[in-house]
């Protein structure tokens, strides 16, 4: 199959598009897969796809390639991140069972802060003039309690009328376990508004927990009408443009959609630029033969941290959008969606330093963002942030920051990191630089060493994967605090995401929540029900792939001893579920627990909770290097540059080297830095790095004692 | 041989102001491990969705380094559990994989179910600290039916036991608590968990002290206790000026009324808060014995205060806390005590009634608290159960915002999903709403409470226990904010008592309403 398309005569591109807060990225890459090109544009926010076609036009047109050889166009997008952030969706109504209207607006009752009698929470996105309550009722089993009213229907839909509202999510008690009414409901609201948009619990998120499926299937129905709105008008652009390629969608999970199930479900493509980027440490993990790696993304105002383990970014369902206070656990609104499972911390390049009401020196989450940016941007900003102390630490450079294209102004930074930090510490303006650098290490370090605590991983036997504009300066202290002794810096660390489009894969998961006693498990029913969400993302992914390669089935089933709150993922074989499968997923399960958890429950009696079930395309990956070429040549020194050197605790003249001229054969002892337009590694003390054949830069981290 | 650290109280600790935050922040990361341990491997539900439950590190005198806690009763402002423990077990005898056990209410936080583990930490053969580890079970044996008078009816009193010796389980003890509770798996299991959070944190603080060449946590640990007692008392000195400043708050009225009345005295950085005639001691459970009113007094001077300084016996060394013995507040041996909550709850409102003269920005209007539900009983298929979960009041009005509808204070909590409820205990939810305007008038507005009714489905009686403390007396409004609506409990229309077992039949129907909350200001200057 893919000898064939390879054998075509005409070389074909695939293209990555990003839409970042800032920045829209390019990537391209022949089906041969051997040559790469990357281009950046700034997002064009009056008119998103105006913006792609910029950009894309940019980089055909600097390379020579024609429109007509693009094959595949994969994107990704912060729209639906926006649009729910900053409340620009459409105007939505939520039908729910009788009682239950307020659910929405009460959440889950608790206070993420329990020190802080000024709370305030997150505004849900469906005002309550908007929830409409039906009289009808499910028990857990999904069996009728109370038929479906039409009475209390046809008021609701009149009110929804009157609103003259777009999109109507429907949320009913037990609707995972049985979709019936909803969809009774979902046919006489479309009867009586013609092309109105629809998103159905049943379908969105059918997962037990009435307030996190509710939050979900708002948000879908939410930014439905606009993900609808902005990918028919991409499309028709790029037809206009002469792109007659297929165009996929990056959903959170890291796979690729069609653009149909893409505006079904765009909930689901909440978080597809990170996840862009996890694909692509992943994929550039595997080439470097490192398949469990931390990958730690610090760019101007926030971290993102994600695990990957062979070869696999963690997969979660769980997501919080918006949180409303230092990034902390409870203050955004749930999302339950695949999602590629990453931490975000609010501290980048451009969070700001000082000291807080405990005296303690604090870094972010305030950021001075782009504008008035770090003090040394000279632009206006006097508060310190990290980027003004990596700059006095000599880790940036004034000359030589974005390749050059920005003069940063060292003394300003200074004078910003004295009056808020040196002084009131009394430290000099050099040891407060790093002890900004240091505590913003430390802080994500913590970070990361919790992550991998909650999903039971060793975070010393992982190897760092930093990218991101300042993820490669940090990456060293962070490494070292962690216990971590392999650090990978990627070549085109800025366009991340866009590569990663090009690995990703159509995949599609569903879920169905059923709490039942996993040994007295209705087999008929569930083999029935397995078959059926089989079926179902089977046809999702058909649409991507066509009808011929083979399709990989993944299933598997949440498993906890009866009464506990948490799961665990337990694969099932594929084929008819039988006695024997559950008393094998049974044994699977205890042995996973007790290695998990260093301990043994007593009891055996096991619930299951939830089944997934994934489909995905299966294309081989072999060959698909981002490899850049690199003459033969010596290594050479750029300049020699005064950086901290905190083990010597004072300034060392060290070596620069221009990342893009580094040579195959090149070791490069720190301290040292390693330049590039976008970035600079900064290489400590005890450490060599050398270039893998895949042209990243991986540094070993050498015990110091 | 087996050495105890070092006291250096006189040699002064010097770490940088960096050195300081970076070990301190990684040794939180030690507790935190632990934390997360206890979740995942508890099995109650007020454990793992509610989170009543705490882990924390003290220095080998027992004083608190740091606390990991999602409830403010657990975060040991004052727990003298390993103080009173070693006094039965000395620290020569105790050898590493050792772990302590007792559920005593005058030593842990106020009741027979919260139940806590202590071990020893030992690195390089030394002892450098212990462990607390310490949840509340749902059960922990005793009468559901009737009111108890003495703390003997509650259930089973664990004495200081070791639990675990040199890492052998102690199965006598497992064997004992086992007959004596009503769902014993499910105990022993959450029991575990606290053992399974112990060895952890041992495992974590070894690799702590060896990653930051640490022999022990004396210096460290001192320079975070000096660090944090500073800060408090500038947050004082700064934010309560000299004087004596008294308050009260009505929990229950009519014939035989519980009350609380506070002094708090504020001189040079320090607070004395005393609740001299205050209630005396009572004959049904509602007795706070003074290491949960404790928590209570500091909690909230934290809030008001210092919301970010974390807890460690620095952070609370300034703030003094006493109440005359066979007062409610802290009462004798063998008071009733299991529902400490219940009144334990209100002392944070007498407090900021005393200092709202001088705490305008964030002051809190009285709240609706929470009720907390007990379901008891047997499914179909002949399985106990036993669990609880929370309906939330209204959250008094802010300083300068309303109050949260439906949000417990000062206790936090989580709800328990419909879906989760009915799939697990056989009962069916017929509404769940906000109760409009039960939330006090005032310049801003309090929080409203929630009217939740649900149905036994149950063929078998269920004992369902709501309680709330404050059910009758409403929650007072602030600085001229009107105060909120009051609750009721209702059974098949019925009123009844807060805090009484009732038994449900199949299709009897119980319906909760929470309090709403006070407002804050005039209602007219809106």
């Amino acid at each position: 199959m893919e000898n064939k398309r390879l054998t075509r005569h005409r070389k074909m591109y695939s293209i990555g598009v990003d839409i970042g807060g800032t920045f829209t990225d390019i990537a391209l890459i022949s089906t041969e897969k051997k040559q790469v090109f990357v281009g950046k544009v700034l997002t064009d926010y009056q008119d998103l796809a105006r913006g792609v076609m910029t950009g894309i036009r940019s980089v055909l047109e600097q390379n020579g390639i024609e429109a007509a050889s693009i094959g595949r166009v994969v994107h990704g997008t912060t729209l639906v991140t926006n649009c729910l952030i900053e409340r620009r969706g459409a105007k939505t109504a939520l039908i729910v069972t009788q009682g239950f209207g307020d659910v929405l607006a009460l959440g889950r009752e608790s206070r993420y802060d329990i020190y802080d009698v000024d709370i305030e929470l997150p505004q849900p996105l469906v005002d309550r003039n908007a929830i409409f309550e039906v009289v009808e009722r499910m028990d857990y089993k999904g069996e009728v309690i109370l038929p479906l009213d039409t009475k209390s229907l046809q008021r609701a839909i009149a009110q929804i009328k009157k609103l003259k509202i777009d999109s109507v999510a429907i949320c009913l008690l037990h609707a995972y376990a049985n979709s019936h009414h909803e969809k009774i409901i979902a046919d006489a609201v479309i009867k009586a508004l013609p092309g109105i948009s629809l998103s159905l619990s049943s379908q969105v998120m059918p997962d037990i927990r009435e307030y996190e499926r509710m939050s979900t299937t708002c948000a879908n129905a939410y930014v439905q009408p606009i993900v609808k709105g902005y990918l028919d008008r991409l499309g028709e652009a790029l037809q206009d443009l002469g792109v007659h390629g297929e165009l996929c969608i990056m959903s959170s999970d890291g796979a690729v959609l069609d653009v149909a199930t893409a505006c079904q479900f765009p909930v689901r493509l909440t978080e597809s630029g990170p996840a862009g980027g996890a694909i692509a440490a992943a994929h550039l993990g595997l080439a470097s033969q490192e398949s469990h790696l931390i990958a730690y993304d610090m760019g101007g105002t926030t971290a993102k941290i994600c695990i990957i383990e062979n070869g696999e970014p963690l997969k979660s369902h769980q997501f919080e959008f918006g949180r409303v206070y230092r990034f902390a656990k409870g203050s955004g609104l749930p999302l339950q969606i695949p999602v590629i499972e990453m931490i975000e911390i609010g501290a980048g390049g451009g969070s700001i330093a000082g000291l807080n009401e405990i005296g303690m020196l604090q870094i972010g989450p305030q950021s001075a963002n782009a504008s008035p940016g770090p003090a040394c941007y000279g632009l206006g900003g006097v508060k310190p942030t990290v980027t003004d102390a990596d700059l006095v630490l000599g880790y940036l450079s004034s000359d030589s920051f974005l390749g050059g294209d920005m003069h940063l102004h060292l003394e300003k930074a200074r004078q910003a990191i004295h009056h808020a930090v040196a002084k009131p510490l009394g430290l000099s303006v050099e040891e407060a630089a790093y002890a900004i650098h240091r505590v913003v290490n430390a802080n994500m370090a913590r970070a990361a060493k919790v992550h991998c605590l909650e999903h039971g991983k060793d975070a010393r036997r992982m190897t760092l994967f930093a990218y991101g504009g300042a993820g490669p300066v940090h990456g060293f202290g962070v490494a070292q605090i962690l216990g971590v002794s392999q650090i990978l810096y990627p070549c085109r660390a800025g366009v991340m995401s866009a590569l990663g489009f090009l690995v990703a894969q159509p995949s599609f998961e569903i879920l169905r929540g059923r709490m039942e006693n996993l040994l007295e498990i209705n087999l008929a029913r569930l083999n029935a029900l397995l078959r059926e969400m089989e079926q179902e993302a089977t046809l999702v992914v058909r649409k991507s792939v066509g009808q011929r390669p083979r399709l990989q089935v993944h299933r598997e089933v949440a498993i906890r001893y009866e009464g506990q709150s948490y799961e665990l993922y337990i694969p099932v074989a594929t084929g008819v579920v039988k006695d024997k499968t559950l008393q094998s997923i049974a044994k699977d399960f205890s042995l996973a627990y007790s290695k998990r958890y260093q301990a043994l429950a007593e009891h055996d009696r096991l619930e299951s909770v939830r089944w997934r079930v994934r489909v995905s395309g299966v294309e081989s990956m072999e060959n698909f290097s981002f490899a850049m070429k690199r003459e033969k040549r010596l290594l050479k020194v750029k300049e020699r540059r005064l950086i901290y050197v905190p083990e010597k605790k004072r300034y060392v003249r060290c070596p620069v080297y221009d990342r893009y001229r580094l040579p195959y054969s090149a070791l490069i002892k720190g301290p040292a830095l390693i330049e590039e337009r976008e970035s600079t590694v900064y290489l400590g003390s005890y450490s060599r790095a050398h270039l893998t054949s895949n042209g990243d830069l991986k540094v070993i981290v050498e015990k110091k004692n | 041989m087996l050495k105890q650290s070092v006291k250096n109280k006189k040699l002064t600790p010097h770490f940088g102001a960096v050195d300081l935050e970076v070990l301190w922040s990684q040794l939180v990361t030690v507790v935190d491990e632990a934390a997360y341990a206890i979740l995942r491997t508890s099995m109650s539900k007020i454990v793992v969705e509610a989170r009543d439950f705490g882990a924390l590190l003290l220095d080998p005198e027992g004083q608190l380094l740091i606390s990991d806690a999602g409830v403010a009763s657990k975060i040991g402002t004052n727990s003298v559990a390993v103080k009173a423990l070693l006094k039965h077990f000395p620290v020569k005898t105790l050898r590493p994989g050792d772990m302590l056990i007792t559920n005593n209410p005058w030593w842990i936080m106020g009741h027979l179910n919260d139940v806590a583990i202590v071990a020893p930490l030992f690195h390089k053969n030394r002892l450098v600290g212990f462990a607390e580890c310490m949840a509340h079970m749902s059960d922990i044996g005793g009468c559901l039916s009737a009111s108890p008078r003495e703390v003997y009816e509650e259930g089973l009193i664990i004495p200081p036991t070791k639990i675990m010796e040199q890492g052998v389980e102690n199965a006598t003890f497992f064997n004992l608590l086992k007959a004596n509770v009503r769902v014993p798996l499910q105990i022993s299991s959450d029991l575990r968990g606290l053992i399974s959070g112990c060895r952890v944190m041992q495992a974590e603080l070894s690799r702590f002290l060896t990653e930051s060449r640490l022999s022990d946590l004396g210096a460290l640990g001192q320079a975070i206790i000096e660090h944090s007692k500073k800060t408090m008392q500038k947050a004082i000195r700064r934010s309560i000026p000299t004087g004596t400043y008294t308050g009260h708050t009505v929990i229950q009225a009519g014939a035989n009324p519980l009350e609380i009345k506070v002094s708090i005295r504020s001189r040079n950085g320090r607070i004395a808060m005393d609740f001299s005639g205050s209630s005396a001691q009572q004959e049904v459970g509602v007795n706070c014995t003074l290491v949960y009113t404790h928590v209570w007094c500091a909690y909230i001077i934290k809030c008001l205060l210092c919301p970010d300084l974390p807890n460690n016996a620095g952070t609370f060394e300034p703030i003094e806390v006493s109440a005359p013995e066979g007062c409610f507040l802290n009462p004798r041996f063998p008071a009733p005590v299991r529902l400490k909550s219940s009144s334990g709850h209100f002392v944070p409102d007498a407090i900021i009634e005393a200092l709202q003269g001088v705490l305008k920005q964030r002051l809190i209007a009285e709240s609706g608290n929470k009720f907390a539900i007990l379901f008891s009983g047997r499914h179909e298929s002949g399985h106990a159960f036993s669990d609880s979960m929370f309906i939330m009041g209204g959250m008094g009005a802010r300083s300068n915002k309303a109050g949260l509808h439906c949000s417990s204070f000062p206790a936090n909590s989580s709800n328990l999903p419909i879906e989760i409820l009915e799939s697990t205990i056989p009962v069916r939810v017929h509404h769940k709403k906000i109760r409009t305007n039960s939330g006090g008038a005032g310049k801003h507005y309090g929080g409203c409470g929630q009217d939740y009714q649900f149905e036994s489905l149950s063929d078998n009686p269920m004992i369902v226990r709501a309680s709330h403390g404050k059910l009758a007396v409403a929650p007072l409004g602030l600085l001229g904010g009107e105060d909120g609506a009051i609750g009721a409990i209702l059974l098949n229309d019925q009123p009844i008592a807060d805090k009484t077992p009732v038994r449900m039949k199949k299709a009897d129907v119980m319906r909760l309403l929470t309090p709403g909350s006070g407002g804050m200001g005039r209602p007219n200057k809106r």
